[in-house]
């Protein structure tokens, strides 16, 4: 980013630049100020000389007193000093033409075309559009690196997306391996159909879960099989309620969000309970609107005071959240001595 | 361009040729300025003329019944342009004289600019006075003004030198590109018009008015009072 800035104000461009106005105004000037049908000797020298006394009044403004104008308390400071150098170097022009010329150019024979107030005019007229050439330079510049902020915090988002479900996805997959390894020691016969769905899940999490944004059909399909495999690992002890409400086609969502919320409820709630274990599951699409709300009890002894990741899935599902909807997210989490519930809204 | 030609040929019957010739007058109404040491009659090499003050001149009286006939019709209005031009016949002169049998008489008023003396002429009047004295007036009514700059300086009360500005001079700088002052050229008889406007007539004057190469010294007139 620093290369490009520099090749956007290599001095040498800006000089290119500053000379290509002068040179355009030059001409522009010579063929307003020519008294014949074409411009003679007198009118390049005549408009060169005018054209001089324009300049310092230009750059002082543009290099030394526009930075005052950002500053409020400074305004007629830049204001009255403005007047000034307009004034001062307006005088220059119309005695330098109407007096002084003779002893410099003898032979050249011209004299100030214009008032004093036409000459204060020609000056004021030149700062606005000298000032708002440099305004517009700066405001190009000012967007360019907006755009190339945005840009770098689109990568940044990305990468740190990366990395995010780059954990949740081990931290889930343990979870479930350790259940279907439970399975096994027991020689459950519902092993296979088991490992072929978690073979389903895998295959959404390692490859569908790419993009930022699935469809919404997709990942309740995803969360059905989850509550499945749960089901199975967890028995007639479990109790599920699954609503759902609305119109889901058509809509996205940010994948694993909803599947880490139900793999919370379920390392809280199914594992270790003592009996009358439940979830409720409540899912409502409205509008481009998505109410989702997640409630199990607790369980005596809780997965998580014993997971190592101890609270990660939640947290990075928070990340998520922040970073994919910003501001267009409400989520409430209530941690009650009995059950957990989890509330969350999103603008799809 | 016949009206430019033929305002060419009165300038160079009236004055001398290399003199430059002005479309509009280097003085108006507000910049005259009245000089009673012009007033009378001066001779240069046997050449007469008679200068008076417009008001005072024959040619005032002979008109002055025209002139407040006219008024009359007006319901004794003047119009703005006949208010500017009272104010400037009031200090300007004319100047009367006779050569190859016609009698003309110039128009002249004065300016002071950066302390320097200037007059522009232009024809009033020319008579042609045949041998047996009858007088036929010239009709000028038809023409385009036009006038002829030239620097006034006394030495006394006496002599007035007359410093015309140098049309050949101008032409040749205007040629080459050195000077900048609106100008029509007439390349057919290779001669030119200045027709910039009275300020800046009289801005270039303040300004080189003192330069001596814009003053043809050959043709200068030296004028002694005769009365």
């Amino acid at each position: 980013m620093k290369k490009k800035y520099w090749e956007l104000n290599h001095p040498v461009l800006r000089i290119l630049q500053h000379l290509a106005f002068w040179v355009l105004s030059f001409f522009v000037f010579l063929y307003i100020f020519k008294t014949g049908a074409k411009p003679e000797k007198v009118d390049y020298v005549y408009t060169l000389l005018f054209q001089l006394s324009l300049v310092p009044a230009v750059y002082i403004n543009i290099e030394l007193l526009l930075s005052k104008l950002g500053n409020r308390k400074q305004i007629l400071f830049y204001l009255f000093s403005l007047a000034a150098i307009i004034i001062f170097f307006a005088w220059i022009n119309y005695n330098f033409f109407d007096n002084w010329s003779a002893k410099v150019f003898p032979d050249y024979f011209f004299i100030s075309y214009f008032t004093f107030r036409e000459i204060i005019l020609f000056f004021v007229v030149y700062i606005i559009i000298t000032m708002l050439l440099k305004l517009s330079k700066s405001w190009f510049l000012v967007s360019w690196l907006q755009k190339e902020l945005l840009e770098k915090e689109k990568e940044k988002t990305e990468v740190e997306l990366k990395a995010l479900k780059a954990q949740i996805n081990p931290h889930f997959f343990f979870n479930t391996l350790n259940s279907i390894y439970s399975m096994a020691l027991d020689k459950d016969e519902r092993l296979p159909g088991t490992v072929l769905q978690l073979s389903d899940l895998m295959r959404y999490f390692l490859y569908e879960s790419k993009d930022n944004f699935v469809p919404l059909e997709k990942e309740l399909v995803v969360a059905d099989n989850y509550i499945a495999l749960q089901k199975i690992r967890s028995g007639e002890q479990l109790s599920i309620e699954v609503i759902k409400q609305g119109e889901v086609n058509g809509q996205k969502i940010a994948p694993l969000l909803l599947i880490t919320f139900l793999e919370n409820a379920f390392k809280h709630g199914a594992k270790g309970s003592s009996g009358n274990t439940f979830i409720k599951l409540d899912i409502k699409v409205e509008k481009n609107k998505l109410n989702f709300m997640v409630e199990n009890n607790k369980g005596l002894i809780d997965e998580v005071n014993t997971d190592d990741h101890n609270g990660l899935g939640l947290e990075n599902v928070k990340r998520q959240l922040e970073l994919l909807y910003p501001g267009k997210h409400l989520l409430n989490i209530k941690d009650q001595p009995d059950r957990f519930v989890v509330s969350l809204q999103i603008n799809l | 361009m016949k009206k430019i030609n033929f305002i060419i040929l009165i300038a160079l019957l009236v004055t001398a040729s290399s003199c430059v010739t002005s479309l509009q007058p280097l003085v108006s109404y507000n910049t005259v300025i009245a000089d009673n040491r012009l007033e009378g009659a001066w001779e240069q090499d046997d050449q007469q003329y008679i200068v008076q003050k417009v008001f005072n001149s024959d040619l005032y009286k002979k008109h002055k019944e025209d002139l407040e006939k006219s008024r009359k019709e007006n319901n004794g209005q003047l119009s703005e342009k006949d208010k500017r031009d009272s104010v400037l016949y009031s200090k300007s002169y004319l100047i009367k004289y006779s050569k190859d049998g016609i009698q003309y008489v110039l128009l002249g008023s004065m300016i002071k600019l950066n302390g320097r003396l200037f007059m522009n002429f232009t024809p009033a009047d020319m008579t042609e006075i045949d041998t047996s004295n009858a007088e036929m007036e010239i009709n000028l009514s038809n023409r385009l003004d036009s006038y002829t700059i030239a620097r006034v300086q006394f030495t006394n009360s006496n002599i007035m030198k007359l410093d015309f500005i140098d049309g050949g001079y101008l032409y040749d700088q205007i040629k080459a590109g050195h000077m900048k002052i609106k100008n029509e050229t007439d390349e057919l008889y290779d001669t030119f018009l200045i027709t910039a406007s009275t300020t800046e007539l009289q801005q270039f004057l303040e300004k080189y008015g003192s330069d001596s190469r814009f003053f043809n010294k050959e043709k200068s007139v030296t004028l002694n009072r005769k009365s």
